[in-house]
């Protein structure tokens, strides 16, 4: 009896084998499907997040992918979450440069949009022309969306018109003194023309005007989990 | 002598038996635990991606908000997950994929523009799908119809 039954072990040997291939293609399947997640939904958050910040209407920018140095700097997690609901219940982080502007939770891995963006900023800029004869013309070197006017002129002088490139910005008959805010074309350089009765002497005319200066600089966002 | 006769029929019947009962076992737990979940797994993944394509069609579909601004798109669903036919809705600014398997599924928050006022409809995998954005008072509506073009 114990004699005929020599080859059993070699059968549970053969199963033994079988049981270990099978776990180790499990083990391999196992590992197949780890190396094939992409995390779709953290790809087309970062995205889109991307896109909406950048867009014209965001609320951070002065133009399509020109951000507002201002409003950029103020940029917050709720702000964040509550202007671009698509980043609910996500950590993100989101960087201009080298400086992080909001980080929620853990976002050390996860997937990261690239764009390349202009910041922008506006400074005030003071010009105080200096004049000849009554039709004063002062050139701005750089554009500007507005300029302050601060017209002083002397006893017995009267300015009545200001022009922008032609066009009346201000007029008053009874002469025009103190400081006034003139709105200016984006896209083309400005002459602004003021009609005095005299001559002007220098400081009479003060013009501040707001040039915008960009820098570029990387925006990164980070969506994970 | 009749125990030497019977010896090896006993050995071959206890080796036969073990060979069903294992096979038996290993077959049970491959198709009663493995393969399904591999498989949901598997869908589970694919219905990320399927959501997160449409999600991106939606945002991209969506034009500048313009006086007659109008838009079709057709977008392309695969017919089954995970062996069964399913359904993406619209719902509260998100889109839903449904999928008679519960494991199988999900909820994406879309971002779009504050232009569009409405998303709604919804997408029959065994359909052809059909993106469509319209104006109406001032807002754009995005809507998932079924149909060719």
């Amino acid at each position: 009896m114990r004699r005929a039954q020599a080859n059993l072990p070699a059968l549970v040997v053969a199963l033994l084998v079988v049981s270990t291939a099978i776990g180790m293609s499990l083990a391999l399947a196992d590992g197949a499907f780890a190396g094939a997640t992409r995390s779709p939904g953290d790809r087309r958050a970062a995205v889109a997040l991307s896109e909406r910040l950048v867009s014209a209407d965001s609320p951070v920018t002065v133009r399509k992918n020109v951000l507002n140095r201002t409003i950029v700097a103020r940029l917050n997690a709720s702000s964040l979450r509550r202007g671009f609901p698509v980043v609910a219940g996500h950590d993100f982080s989101v960087r201009l440069g080298n400086r992080t502007l909001v980080s929620v939770g853990d976002s050390t891995g996860g997937v990261t949009m690239r764009r390349i963006v202009l910041v922008a900023q506006r400074q005030p800029v003071e010009l105080t022309p200096r004049f000849t004869g009554p039709n004063a013309t002062v050139t701005l070197p750089r554009r500007s969306r507005r300029a302050d006017l601060t017209i002083h002129p002397p006893a017995g002088t009267t300015v009545r018109t200001v022009r922008a490139n032609g066009r009346v910005v201000r007029y008053d008959p009874a002469g025009l003194d103190g400081t006034y805010r003139v709105r200016l074309a984006r896209l083309e350089t400005t002459t602004l023309a003021l009609n005095a009765s005299a001559s002007l002497p220098a400081g009479s005319v003060t013009v501040t005007y707001y040039p915008e200066r960009t820098t570029k600089a990387t925006l990164v966002v980070t969506v994970d989990g | 002598m009749a125990d030497r006769a019977v010896a090896p029929v006993v050995g071959k019947a206890l080796e036969a038996g073990l060979v069903v009962l294992y096979v038996g076992l290993v077959s049970a737990a491959l198709y009663g635990h493995a393969v399904p979940a591999y498989r949901t797994a598997a869908g589970d993944a694919v219905a990320q991606r399927t959501l997160s394509a449409a999600s991106e069609r939606v945002q991209q579909a969506v034009p500048p908000n313009a006086t007659s601004a109008q838009a079709r798109f057709r977008v392309d669903l695969p017919r089954t997950i995970r062996g069964r036919a399913y359904t993406i809705r619209a719902a509260n600014g998100t889109l839903v994929l449904d999928h008679p398997n519960p494991a199988v599924g999900g909820r994406q928050t879309l971002a779009l523009p504050d232009s569009v006022g409405v998303v709604r409809g919804e997408w029959h995998s065994y359909r052809p799908a059909l993106l469509v954005v319209s104006r109406s008072n001032g807002t754009l509506v995005v809507e998932l119809r079924e149909g060719q073009s």
